[in-house]
């Protein structure tokens, strides 16, 4: 059947950014001033932020796990740069202030993302109760630094870095971008990235191979972990304050993203690439409804049946049937 | 070198929940000086575990099967919405009541014909779906207040509750509805369809079990548990706002989870996730008590999630 | 020179010791054959040596080292590398990349080399003649050619032992030819390999020594030369021959209660069978026959375009396994672990599970559940600790019997028996065909499907061959000749008339 396999072919390719496309050209149908220089760059700082998130949560669902904590982990993570650089402000100078600042959000994330891949593979706890256990204890922690009230970054430099833009662009795409290449490059080039995609192909195999599968597991969620706590980073600059509640659903749409991008929650296959583009075409959406004046709570709705019609239609193309179940 | 600690094993493994039990109760009583085992506060442990218990029935339901149904504060939302809309057009609460539940199971048969009918894991048809139902709720209320006097004042005459007999209400729709469960999980063939599918779907297809519908059907009792946990809610508090279903979801997985349900399915027992939910009250309880900073509150749930599934795969090691 | 040697191996799991005091030796240069029936031990031994099970007591010394087999990275260190059927491949990477996994070729320190890669697979797989797409997903592969590039997986290992559990399985036979030829040029260059097989003509095709484990010992270790094909058995079962054929009470002679006439679907081609009450019918076929799909088209998992299917002469047609069963058909499917039995279930309700289902029966209590078990536990001779115990840890044999009371529960008049004694100890194989013949004498049909011609020769009344999706022939077994069958559907193209109805 051509027409069938031509279809799967189709949805295998890159599909998300034409579908990307399409829609920010329905949007600049609807109205001509949708692709502003404001409208770009927000849409591109938004994407910046939830790429990181994309990207660490595409490296642990290959390996076939799951982190559901990479939101609160950002949030956590502008807390913590807020609370350590308010409370050095002054007393030291300014750049290091800022260093000390991000290294010790970057550490606590790290920590956190490597105690859960522990777990996950030490401990064998299931990844979707092992994330959401560190979901909860980031969430607690990053409302106990502060007491829940947002705080302000008194280093400058800070802004500058991370809220910065370059022209229309901001420099968080930069950032998203090279981040991007640098681990696309590392799971094309470097076993490693077979090692990640053996892993979630199937762990026994893996393992029997020589694949040290315990430490690809820890190293994925620690991974994951770091690039939350980048994308907390750039949150706090962009909002100019750290607060806990700042990325509180964000890892929904980060899945939703991957999902869209065709990686399979099984683990073993997907590319981060299409992953990324799946979550442009939802902040597009996003900033085209917001821009069209429609209530934010049908974003959710509208997502919601995105998120469901392309896991119908990536069923679909599946192109071996399910194994039957009697076998000779 | 042979593995000598079978029995030990499993039997901590199905009683760890009420070691933990035991444990927490003894700690609490001591550290709040008896506070802790006044009647007043056992009201109170009972009425926060209402909520989450009833969801987290519907939740292990799901569970048992090998799904899990992420949408349950969504369907609690859109319950109390339709209860606080029909409330305010002046409904007679006994309709109130039979559309909230009538609203939930439709919520979950959507969930149910995506999981039994598409190949997408339930996992994602369920996000989807609370994502949906969420904004749904949101959209029509316009996230304001909700109120639902009418239904409180409803129970209240219709039972002809005093003031203690009005606290006890919540309480004992959640023992109620989990005997229900123990009776229809333990003895019917349903219950056995449903261990089964969750235990092994092929196996249990190849015995001619429909396994679509098996798997439907939990979806649509877990989003009537959840209309009913929602109408439990209603009526302890008389006005909220919809968001507050949102802890009520990973509360429910964690009660089930702690109470030995095999996430995969096929294992686990009302009773353990009845204890599951206590333990979480109580624990909250107790911390409360204690005047613990509410953020701290937050890290110590988790914390006592992963140390408890800690401890379960510590203690069974499966080479 | 001595590759490998075992000293006094011991290891358990879950209070049952499982080996005891294995002592193995491997030369190099030698194929060394490992058999036992299943369940004997020899995918522990083998779990063991390349570092699966690392909680046993003894010695392994590998090139005259004590080595301790501690993970399987030790194992590989040491130049230990095992080929298990299928599950050592990652299905969805490619041909490729499941060579050189763990094992990847690099340009300097770090970067992959994927010419290098690409160009050894490629020589791999040619030498075994085959055109294997080395790009796609495996999972995509034919199974054979996935035996074949787990193979080339352990030849790109580059290891100085081999131990070949059961791979040949999945190859026809000049793959096969091809695989023996190939480990015999490894041997000559002085690898050793342990070469673990239920076929046992392989054995003395290729081996140069036998060692033989029954229940978790070694029965004996000696020259392939110095042995026969019964002593092999004799010493695999402790007795002399593996199947009886019984008399039994010839078949009723009223019409029959299943009849297929020239039903195809898109696998198979024309199938026409009927079968008696009483009788026991055995299918014969390799992997590719399709003879699966007769046992699933029966039991409504598949539907068929043309031709007919008849229950005591009304057309039948179940919709799906719940219809089957309504009108009498119970099956047996081939992996009971994952298809037939919920094993994390007790024997007790697995017993009632189609029982309940079939009519309809609403409440099912405690009470009720342990006396049905209880007395099927009896009639079958069932051996467990008792009627709650989980079905996982129950041995095969007696696996099987749970899902025979199953059926005899729900009253099934059909029994679609899939490969029914794959897996089991000969002990209880026998307690199965007496059951088997004891069915059909209370007027069961049985329906067997298997790969085991002896079995089918002892068993059936009829056998029916099959290539391809068609009925071949069809042989009277107790006048059948083993070598005609096995050259009926070794052949590739398909021989012999459409309908094979006629006796």
């Amino acid at each position: 059947m051509p027409r069938r396999v031509e279809l799967q072919r189709f949805l295998k390719s890159y599909n998300m950014l034409p579908v990307a496309a399409a829609i920010v050209l329905l949007g600049t149908i609807i109205n001509p001033s949708f692709v502003s220089e404001f409208n770009i760059l927000a849409i591109l700082l938004d994407s910046a932020i939830f790429g990181f998130l994309v990207l660490g949560e595409a490296l642990v669902v290959i390996t076939g796990g799951i982190d559901l904590s990479v939101g609160n982990m950002a949030s956590m993570s502008s807390v913590v740069v807020a609370w350590v650089m308010k409370g050095l402000y002054g007393a030291v100078p300014d750049g290091l202030n800022l260093l000390v600042s991000l290294l010790a959000a970057l550490a606590l994330c790290g920590l956190v993302g490597f105690l859960t891949g522990l777990s996950v593979a030490g401990l064998r706890i299931p990844p979707l109760i092992a994330t959401l256990g560190s979901m909860w204890i980031v969430q607690g922690i990053g409302y106990s630094f502060l007491k829940g009230v947002p705080t302000g970054f008194p280093v400058r430099a800070f802004r500058t870095i991370f809220g910065g833009s370059l022209g229309p662009i901001p420099l968080g795409a930069f950032y998203l971008l090279a981040a991007s290449v640098l681990l696309a490059y590392a799971l094309g080039r470097y076993r490693f990235g077979r090692w990640v995609y053996a892993v979630g192909g199937n762990d026994y195999a893996a393992y029997i191979s020589g694949v040290p599968v315990a430490w690809v597991k820890v190293a994925v969620y620690t991974v994951s972990a770091l690039l939350a706590g980048v994308a907390g980073f750039l949150v706090g600059a962009f909002a100019s304050v750290g607060y806990p509640r700042a990325c509180n659903s964000y890892e929904l749409f980060a899945i939703a993203a991957i999902v869209m991008g065709g990686i399979s929650l099984t683990g073993g296959e997907g590319d981060i690439w299409n992953a990324l583009a799946g979550m442009l075409v939802l902040r597009v959406i996003n900033k085209l409804m917001i821009f069209s004046g429609l209530s934010g709570y049908l974003e959710g709705m509208v997502v919601g049946v995105i998120l469901v019609l392309t896991l119908l239609l990536g069923s679909l193309r599946r192109e071996k049937p399910a194994p039957k179940a009697v076998k000779p | 070198m042979i593995d000598q600690r079978v029995t030990v094993a499993e039997f901590l493994r199905r009683y760890n929940v009420f070691i933990t039990l035991g444990v927490l109760v003894a700690f609490s009583a001591l550290s709040t000086r008896g506070l802790f085992l006044t009647a007043g506060n056992l009201i109170n442990i009972g009425e926060r575990a209402s909520v989450v218990g009833i969801v987290a029935l519907g939740q292990m339901l799901v569970i048992l099967t090998g799904g899990i149904d992420l949408s349950v504060g969504g369907i609690m939302a859109i319950a109390l919405t339709v209860m606080s809309k029909t409330a305010h057009a002046n409904v007679p609460a006994s309709l109130t009541i039979l559309l909230a539940i009538l609203t939930g199971m439709a919520a979950g048969l959507v969930n149910g014909i995506l999981v039994a009918r598409t190949k997408v894991p339930p996992f994602m048809v369920t996000m989807g779906t609370m994502l949906f139902y969420f904004s749904l709720a949101n959209l029509l209320t316009g996230a304001s207040l909700l109120e639902y006097y009418s239904l409180q004042r409803f129970i209240n005459s219709a039972f002809r509750l005093a003031k203690l007999g009005e606290r006890l209400v919540p309480t004992a729709a959640w023992l109620l509805l989990s005997v229900l469960l123990i009776l229809v999980l333990g003895r019917t063939r349903y219950g056995q369809n449903v261990y089964a599918v969750g235990g092994k779907e092929l196996a249990a297809r190849l015995s001619g079990i429909r396994t679509g519908t098996v798997k439907l059907s939990v979806y649509v009792g877990s989003g009537f548990f959840s209309s009913i946990a929602a109408m439990v809610l209603a009526y302890r508090l008389s006005a909220s706002n919809p968001d507050i279903g949102t802890t009520a979801l990973l509360e429910s997985i964690a009660a089930v989870v702690c109470g030995g349900t095999n996430i995969n399915g096929g294992e686990g027992s009302i009773f353990g996730t009845l204890v599951g939910a206590i333990v979480m009250a109580a624990l909250l309880n107790v911390l409360n008590l204690l005047n613990t900073n509410p953020y701290i509150q937050e890290a110590i749930k988790g914390l006592m999630l992963v140390a408890f599934v800690i401890f379960i795969q510590v203690i069974t090691r499966k080479r | 020179m001595e590759l490998l040697r075992t000293r006094d191996i011991n290891i358990g799991f879950f209070g049952v010791q499982v080996l005891f005091d294995v002592n193995f030796e491997l030369q190099a240069g030698e194929i060394h054959c490992l058999c036992g029936e299943n369940g004997a031990g020899k995918s522990t031994l083998v779990k063991i040596l390349t570092g699966i099970y690392s909680h046993y007591t003894g010695e392994v010394s590998i090139a005259g080292r004590a080595v301790r087999v501690a993970s399987a990275r030790v194992a590989r260190e040491n130049g230990v590398f095992a080929v298990q059927q299928h599950r050592d491949l990652v299905p969805t990477l490619s041909a490729v990349e499941n060579i050189f996994l763990g094992n990847e070729l690099r340009r300097g320190s770090m970067r992959l080399d994927f010419p290098a890669m690409r160009e050894q697979a490629r020589r791999l797989t040619g030498g075994f003649e085959v055109e294997l797409d080395l790009d796609r997903p495996v999972s995509q592969l034919r199974l054979s050619e996935q035996g074949i590039v787990a193979i080339c997986k352990a030849l790109a290992a580059d290891s100085k032992i081999l131990l070949i559990d059961e791979a040949s399985a999945p190859l026809d036979n000049t793959e096969r030819q091809t695989l023996y030829r190939i480990l015999e040029q490894l041997a000559a260059d002085g690898k050793g390999i342990v070469y673990i097989s239920h076929h046992l003509d392989e054995i003395f095709r290729i081996g140069r020594r036998v060692t033989v484990l029954r229940n978790g010992q070694v029965v004996t270790t000696v020259g392939v030369k110095e042995i026969d094909y019964d002593g092999l058995i004799a010493a695999m079962t402790g007795q002399k021959k593996l199947y009886q054929r019984a008399e039994r009470a010839a078949a009723s002679e009223d019409a029959p209660l299943l009849e297929l006439r020239r039903v195809s679907n898109d696998r198979l081609r024309e199938v026409g069978l009927s079968l008696r009450r009483g009788e026991i019918l055995g299918v014969a076929g390799l992997e590719g026959s399709a003879k699966d799909e007769i046992a699933r088209v029966i039991y409504g998992l598949a539907d068929f375009s043309e031709g007919e299917l008849s229950w005591d002469g009304r057309p039948f047609r179940p919709a799906d396994p719940l219809e089957a069963i309504r009108g009498g058909v119970g099956l047996v499917p081939t992996d009971r672990k994952n298809t037939g039995l919920v094993t994390c279930r007790s024997v007790a309700e697995n017993i009632i599970l189609s029982v309940i289902n079939k009519a309809g029966r609403f409440l099912v209590g405690p009470a009720w559940i342990r006396r049905v078990a209880q007395a099927n536990i009896r009639r079958l001779g069932i051996r467990t600790s008792g009627a709650g115990q989980l079905v996982e840890y129950l041995s095969g044999g007696n696996q099987q019997k749970v899902l025979l009371s199953k059926w005899l529960e729900a009253d099934a008049d059909l029994l679609l028996l899939l490969e029914p004694t794959e897996g089991i100890d000969v002990g209880t194989r026998a307690e199965l065909y007496t059951i088997f013949r004891q069915l059909a004498a209370a007027g069961k049909s049985l329906l067997v499907f298997t790969s085991d011609i002896d079995e089918l020769l002892a068993l059936s009344d009829r056998i029916l061959t099959m290539v391809e999706g068609r009925i071949v022939w069809a042989y009277d077994a107790a006048r059948a000749d083993k070598t005609v069958i096995l050259n009926d559907i070794l052949v590739k193209a398909g021989r012999g008339t459409a309908d094979a109805a006629a006796r």
